[in-house]
């Protein structure tokens, strides 16, 4: 127990660190700051197009929903390269040298680079939501959920639902964050990181146009099932929930989140996650820092 | 082609009582013969009371070579072959009904010079007799696909039918005597003036006459109770223009339209967008008997993805008023929706399929395979109307379904599946009972070769996940009608063209690895086959039914 609480307590020292060292950084500060530039502006013009195509939202939890969900898209390559960089500016700098030197293992220190990321993760998600509901509220109004002049949903059960369903997104972006941060464990300079995880993340994204209905055909107990190439892609497994969530803004109430959709969106990001962190401790594990 | 000529062929043709858990619930009866599917028409040809087949095909290889399948429904609820007729080359449009007192149905034939029939005789048809000679639009037209066209209806309630010709003047009533009678309702001609060739020829002489190309719409033709006296009336709807000629006690209708109604819920300037348009239908909603309209407007400039479907209900003198009396909107991506008493209180409810416009539906396609489909059921209550609150624009939505169908994108691009004309959509309809309790069934095809069946209630409440799922291959191309009269409402499904190859590896169209050796073997049998058959033409075309008689829930 106390093993456990001071392995705790030491990586959230090192998280401290690197919040402090990153929030001073500019090149960090700059990728937040153009997140937000991008959400705001996204946000309008989105809501531009909606009216000049006379193609408006229902109200304002579903423009919310719309735009989250396109500025996840917009903002996760961003915040991938913020992370990818997590380690890199460490050892280019040479900083790990001093770290490693104080009673800290090697497994805190990976463990610190994890929860560093999954809080930059959360950050853009909840930037992407406070502008996204700011302007649903500014553009259509909050409230209840109404349709054609009728409430379909109370305001707190759509921002209730709408927390579940961020906490499944986070869950999904921290898996795309894992890539990051195990691409991060193995380079020396922050260029080399940028530009190893930049094609990672694109080659599996690029998985993502492979057609459903591409994929090993399983027999289990007399039936088939289809596993599709397509599910391997991780940077589309965030959308998942927001699809969920959007059958809230058509009426539809939300009565499990234990559904078929999310079991294989959590399997696919939980394989992933494992994955990237088996490889970022073995690779952290065996590299040489003080070179 | 020449003439008249009967073909019985024997059929390969698989039929046995359902696997697995479908036993309880449907006969189920598959058809295959080779052939390119062109139409399909169910009707009662040997009199027996039960619904047969009748799909329009070409001949494999041939595509001008047209014949006609017919599949008789057996007592025990079994397909167990069909007969194939060679069509006349000269038939342009064809109805089966009784027009002759003897026992069975008589093939009505729309030709270039007349209107013949014959009888069907045991895998052939009968000798030609002539109906009458008044001209229709068909009248000197080139051959093309021969398709059913409802053209016979019995409107005086006898047994006999009579037919309903359409025409340019509008439909020619053929009366049981031979006589005939125009009901005044024009069609509307378009005509386009020179062409591609006209164009290569004004550029090397002048002062000649180019091509004029024209187009006539005819009037669809409804017979149906318009006024509630319990006589059938005609009914023409051209735009949204509604002519009804109301039969009188003694069997006979007017030449000029009884009443003339006509609609509309555009505004001026919605008329500019080219997006916008408005269609007309018109159905019993209410208990009163009488015709009510339903407008449905889409693609308006105020709001683009919104179709509105305005409701007139009828007054006690038949009139309607100047603004609608209800509004429904929903988004949607067709103007179709299902008129279903769901509550089982003899109104009829309004099912709108809804689907949502948002980039989770784009995601959904990537990581599922599917789209989100939404049923939006209004309920007609017993006051004669939709649920809707005072001061309130649009009525409410009463209940929802929702419902996932599997969308084959490689399929959808590259499939070689052959499809009947006509109505094609998912099989996702309101519009069956299944177990015969008076109730409306929901049937859904989820797209990837399952059917879902929830049952229905008087409460219209549904299940959020189906109370039955059986084995069913997907289609576009169905049929939904009680085929043998027990009250329970059975399904057909129309398949056009599966290759050889597909027949091979057995997957359906998804990728599958197979090992070297499974792969040789398969291509060695289908080279010896080839060489057996001296068979060429690959793929080789089949036309392919399923049919699903239904036993009830007890079975």
């Amino acid at each position: 127990m106390t093993t456990l609480l001071g392995f705790v307590r030491t990586v959230a020292r090192l998280v401290r660190a690197d919040v402090t060292k990153l929030s001073r950084y500019w090149v960090v500060v700059s990728g937040f700051v153009a997140i937000a530039i991008l959400a705001v502006s996204g946000m309008m013009i989105f809501y531009r197009i909606e009216q000049t195509a006379n193609v408006t939202a229902d109200s304002g939890y579903d423009f919310a929903l719309s735009v989250v969900n396109r500025l996840v898209d917009v903002s996760m390559p961003i915040v991938y390269v913020l992370v990818c960089i997590l380690f890199a500016i460490d050892v280019s700098n040479s900083t790990v040298k001093c770290i490693l030197t104080r009673p800290v293992t090697r497994m805190e220190l990976l463990v610190s680079k994890y929860v560093t990321a999954l809080g930059m993760v959360t950050l853009n998600v909840a930037l992407l939501w406070a502008v996204a509901l700011s302007g649903g509220a500014a553009y259509y109004g909050l409230g209840d959920l109404t349709e054609n002049g009728y409430v379909i949903f109370s305001g707190g059960y759509v921002l209730g639902q709408f927390a579940l369903g961020t906490f499944f997104l986070i869950l999904g972006f921290a898996s795309v964050a894992a890539m990051g941060v195990a691409v991060s464990a193995f380079s020396s300079t922050m260029g080399g990181a940028i530009i190893i995880g930049l094609i990672f993340f694109f080659v599996l994204g690029a998985i993502s146009v492979i057609p459903a209905s591409l994929g090993l055909t399983v027999s289990s107990g007399g039936e088939s099932f289809l596993l599709s190439f397509s599910s391997l892609s991780l940077p589309k497994q965030p959308l998942v929930p927001l699809g969920v969530l959007d059958d809230l803004t058509t009426g539809v109430a939300i009565e499990s989140w234990w559904i078929p959709p999310i079991q294989r969106m959590l399997v696919v990001c939980g394989c992933h996650l494992a994955l990237f962190f088996t490889i970022s401790a073995i690779g952290v594990r065996k590299r040489d820092f003080t070179l | 082609m020449t003439g008249v000529r009967a073909l019985l062929v024997v059929l390969m043709v698989v039929t046995g009582a359902a696997a697995g858990s479908t036993e309880d619930l449907f006969v189920r009866s598959k058809i295959e013969f080779p052939g390119k599917i062109e139409d399909h028409l169910l009707a009662d040809v040997d009199g027996d009371g039960r619904h047969d087949v009748l799909v329009v095909h070409a001949a494999p290889g041939d595509r001008h070579d047209y014949h006609l399948a017919v599949c008789f429904q057996r007592p025990e609820k079994k397909f167990d072959g069909c007969e194939i007729i060679d069509l006349p080359e000269d038939v342009r449009a064809f109805d089966v009904g009784n027009v002759d007192p003897a026992p069975g149905s008589e093939l009505v034939m729309v030709t270039a010079t007349g209107i013949v029939w014959s009888a069907f005789e045991a895998g052939r048809l009968g000798p030609r007799h002539l109906m009458t000679e008044v001209s229709s639009v068909f009248t000197a037209t080139d051959p093309d696909v021969p398709r059913p066209l409802d053209l016979l209806f019995d409107l005086n309630g006898d047994g006999r039918d009579e037919l309903l010709l359409p025409g340019s003047d509008g439909p020619t009533w053929v009366k049981p005597d031979g006589s005939t009678q125009l009901l005044e309702s024009p069609a509307i001609v378009l005509y386009r003036l020179a062409s591609r060739g006209a164009d290569v020829n004004a550029a090397l002489r002048s002062g000649f006459q180019s091509r004029v190309t024209s187009e006539m719409n005819t009037p669809d033709l409804h017979v149906f109770d318009w006024d509630g006296d319990g006589r059938l009336d005609v009914v023409t709807q051209l735009d949204n223009v509604l002519r009804v000629f109301l039969q009188d006690e003694v069997g006979s209708l007017p030449s000029q339209p009884s009443r003339t109604i006509e609609r509309s819920t555009l505004a001026g300037n919605e008329l500019d967008s080219s997006f916008t348009g408005e269609v007309t239908s018109f159905a019993q909603l209410d208990l009163d008997g009488r015709a009510d309209l339903i407008l449905t407007k889409w693609g308006s400039s105020e709001e683009r993805t919104r179709m509105d479907r305005a409701i007139f209900f009828s007054r006690p003198d038949g009139s309607y008023p100047e603004l609608p009396d209800q509004r429904v909107r929903s988004e949607s991506v067709t103007p179709d929706f299902n008129l279903v008493d769901l509550d089982g209180n003899g109104t009829r409810d309004l099912v709108v399929p809804f689907f949502h416009f948002a980039p989770s539906q784009a995601v959904k396609v990537i990581t599922q395979n599917a789209l989100r489909w939404q049923l939006r059921i209004f309920l007609l209550g017993s006051n004669g109307r939709y649920s809707q609150e005072e001061g309130k624009e649009f009525a409410r939505i009463d209940r929802r379904v929702v419902l996932d169908y599997k969308l084959d994108i490689l399929k959808l691009l590259f499939g070689n599946q052959a499809r009947p004309t006509g109505r094609i959509a998912p099989l996702l309809d309101f519009r069956a009972d299944i177990d015969g309790d008076g109730f409306a069934d929901l049937v859904a095809d989820d797209g990837g070769d399952k059917l879902r069946i929830y049952w229905g209630n008087a409460d219209a409440r549904y299940s959020s996940s189906p109370d039955r799922e059986v084995p069913f291959e997907s289609t576009l191309a169905y049929d939904l009608i009680d085929a043998d009269g027990d009250g329970r409402t059975d399904l057909f499904a129309y398949h056009g063209t599966r290759p050889v190859k597909d027949q091979i590896d057995g997957h359906g169209f998804h990728a599958v690895k197979r090992r070297r050796t499974e792969r040789k073997r398969a291509r060695r049998a289908e080279e010896a086959r080839r060489a057996r058959t001296q068979d060429e033409t690959e793929p080789r075309e089949r036309v392919r039914l399923e049919i699903l008689m239904s036993l009830g829930r007890g079975g």
